[in-house]
């Protein structure tokens, strides 16, 4: 990662999987990855929202990343816990690949206002191995909240 | 941390001690009236037991001397039923909280100061030993066995009865004594008082503004910004209010330690640091047993005695150390000890002898190590005097669960072991019911029910008004399911018809219906924010002591819209017909 001139903090991104895709976001807004435990449902909550965990004696909320961004999986073994105003949330992930650095040069911003993704998509970045779409945790928890 | 510094911190800690159990003291003498004597007794026997064990063990020897004649004094009283009622005698033990509170204070600066003369306890002993001859008449007593100063005693007397009616007027307002109280610093005070004044203004301001009908203006609403930010600042007062520092823990802890090491004739340093870290009083006061309890466990199990220890190159001395620090959201608690460490392979065959795990199956260290928690897991064979009371570190686990903090143990054998222990900052507690409903837990908070019944015991009739009612003692009940308002959308709702919750909303009774109710227990409530603060009729979240998360549901708000027949806008006969 030294090797590379503009490898700061700021270009660094989590890959994850999410049924049959790669997808990726800013390790900057992650604030840990932690193990899957089944939620405890909520009554009365919004559809994409799977109820909360007890993560180190903190009551998190947890989202369901494939049902908001329409995927469909069956297996999910971690959790990317951000920050979403103020509070914890995690998000249900089907497994953590890796941290790599993406220039901003690879990255092709999403410039397409298309209101079926409603913005969550940061861009889509072309990796050697393929093509990654980087999507924006903080945007759908805002989302969520409104 | 320098010797001196520490002596006048333990004779800070004792003065403190001393003089509230003094001030409990009075309030005993104050209530007396209004108590059986044996009561009385057994009280103040309990205070003097008190300070006589606080002196012991700051080595204050002639003040523990004096305290427990004292203390055998009462016992004398109780036996022969000297009714403390008796004015002579309250006067003396009026005079004796006097006395001691003065000595408190003189011997914690000075901890070589001697008493001259403990004649007011000489008299209580003197009136304990003779009791019918001291109190035969109300006026002169005739010398008793040993009072060397009768007429004394007799002036003493007098002049305490012009005081008398003084005292009386106090009585009522020490009866409330055993309420919980807390110290707090009068900066904290002060700062609500300034918070609130300026709250007050801002709120003139903005009525004002309403009264003159004309709210638009700068002035109103800045007034209202203001009065926001005052009230989140309030809150963060208020909140601080039932912060305490650590250091009363520690010293009781330190004490505690230098018990132990004596009664295991096991000499070892203990070293504190972060006594100003601060809590929540609730944490504070419940997280002493845990601690105790490891505390204990180290010095018993973890630490080597000198022979051992001078074996395996460690100087003979071990050390414990319990450290608190601030860290994000809360603080953290460390007690370790550089002792023999977990023995990884002992904790194995003693789980799989204990069918705790199996034999085949692989286990990390880390696993084996946590496994210390589980209940029915002790690796002492012998019950000690000092560890192994049936405690384990499973209620040290359960207990910190239930203060929605955590623990993990850290060892490396033959280094020693650390226990660490995190916990939320502010918190509270609350008394809560566990109840099942929908195939979920949820909380209620007691305060908010009136009482449960069993449905069993009722007969459930119906009217054109309610679909389902009961009668509780003649007053109409309309009975809802809480279900109702607590949906999921992937589950049947089927309705069990066992239990309810009596709610009281403004002068009528509602009845929630529950599947079950599970128990009872102080939970600690968390506020919701961001997301979760979204969820209707759900007023916080609190983890179990399963380590299951629950929230705690808004009983009253439910009640109230139960009341109008309707949930969120729909007619609550029509969702009940689906």
């Amino acid at each position: 990662m030294n090797s590379k001139a503009n490898s700061n903090i700021n270009n660094r991104y989590i890959l994850f999987r999410l049924g049959e895709e790669t997808y990726g976001t800013p390790i900057m807004k992650v604030r840990e990855v932690t193990e899957y435990k089944e939620p405890k449902p909520i009554p009365n909550s919004m559809n994409g929202f799977n109820g909360v965990i007890n993560l180190r004696g903190e009551v998190l909320g947890v989202i369901d990343l494939r049902k908001i961004l329409n995927i469909s999986s069956t297996s999910c073994l971690s959790f990317l816990v951000f920050e979403n105003s103020g509070s914890m949330l995690a998000g249900m992930v089907d497994r953590v690949m890796s941290v790599i650095v993406i220039p901003e040069a690879d990255i092709e911003k999403s410039s397409s206002k298309n209101s079926t993704t409603k913005d969550y998509y940061l861009g889509i970045a072309k990796l050697e191995t393929g093509l990654v779409t980087l999507i924006d945790l903080e945007k759908i928890g805002a989302d969520l909240n409104s | 941390m320098a010797d001196s510094n520490q002596s006048s911190d333990f004779a800070d800690a004792f003065r403190e001690d001393a003089l509230s159990t003094l001030d409990n003291w009075g309030g005993v003498i104050s209530d007396a009236k209004n108590s059986e004597a044996e009561e009385t007794y057994s009280k103040l026997m309990r205070c003097a037991h008190n300070l006589k064990g606080n002196a012991g063990l700051m080595g204050f020897e002639q003040f523990s001397k004096a305290v427990h004649r004292l203390e055998d004094a009462l016992l004398r009283l109780n036996t022969n039923k000297v009714d403390p009622k008796n004015s002579q005698l309250l006067t003396l033990l009026y005079d004796t909280e006097a006395f001691l509170r003065d000595w408190v204070i003189l011997i914690s600066v000075d901890p070589k100061h001697v008493a001259e003369s403990i004649s007011i306890i000489e008299k209580i002993e003197s009136l304990s030993l003779n009791p019918s001859a001291s109190l035969a008449s109300t006026g002169a007593p005739t010398d008793g066995a040993q009072s060397n100063e009768p007429v004394k005693l007799d002036t003493n007397h007098a002049q305490k009865n012009e005081a008398a009616p003084k005292t009386d007027g106090n009585q009522k307002e020490n009866s409330k004594y055993v309420e919980e109280t807390i110290q707090l610093p009068s900066r904290k005070l002060d700062n609500l008082i300034h918070l609130v004044g300026e709250l007050t203004l801002s709120q003139s301001i903005v009525s004002r503004g309403f009264n003159e009908g004309n709210t638009n203006t700068q002035q109103v609403i800045d007034a209202l910004k203001m009065s926001e930010k005052l009230s989140v600042d309030l809150r963060q007062a208020v909140l601080d209010l039932r912060m305490l520092p650590m250091n009363g823990l520690f010293t009781r802890l330190e004490r505690a330690a230098s018990e132990l090491s004596t009664r295991l004739n096991k000499p070892f340093h203990i070293f504190t640091t972060g006594h100003n870290v601060a809590v929540d009083k609730a944490v504070l006061s419940r997280i002493f047993d845990p601690l105790l309890h490891m505390l204990r466990n180290a010095c018993d199990h973890g630490l080597e005695n000198a022979e051992e220890r001078e074996k395996s190159g460690k100087p003979d001395q071990g050390i414990i150390r319990i450290e608190a620090a601030v860290q994000s959201g809360g603080v953290s608690i460390t007690v370790s000890d550089d002792g023999r460490g977990l023995n990884i392979e002992k904790i194995r065959a003693k789980a799989i002898e204990k069918n705790l795990i199996s034999k085949d199956q692989n286990y990390s260290e880390n696993e084996i190590r946590s496994l210390i928690f589980r209940s029915g897991f002790s690796t002492t064979e012998k019950v000690t005097d000092v560890s192994g009371r049936g405690v384990g570190m499973d209620v040290v686990l359960r207990e910190i669960r239930m203060l929605g903090g955590q623990i993990e143990v850290h060892s490396e054998l033959g280094k020693g072991t650390e226990f660490l222990i995190t916990l939320p900052s502010n918190i509270s507690l609350v008394e809560a019911f566990i109840i099942i409903t929908n195939q979920s837990y949820f909380t209620v908070p007691t305060s908010d029910v009136l009482e449960i019944i069993d449905l069993k015991n009722y007969e459930i009739e119906t009217s054109s008004l309610h679909k389902r009612m009961i009668k509780l003692r003649d007053e109409i009940v309309p009975l809802l399911p809480l279900s109702l308002f607590l949906k999921f959308d992937d589950r049947q709702t089927n309705l069990e018809m066992n239990y309810a919750l009596i709610v009281r909303h403004h002068n009528k009774m509602i009845g929630l219906i529950i599947d079950e109710v599970v128990g009872q227990q102080q939970i600690f409530v968390r506020p919701l924010t961001g997301l979760l603060a979204k969820f209707p009729w759900i007023s916080g979240s609190t983890i179990l002591s399963n380590g299951e998360p629950a929230v705690i549901i808004n009983a009253r708000e439910i009640a109230a819209e139960g009341a109008s027949g309707q949930i969120e806008g729909k007619k609550i006969s029509e969702l009940e017909s689906k």
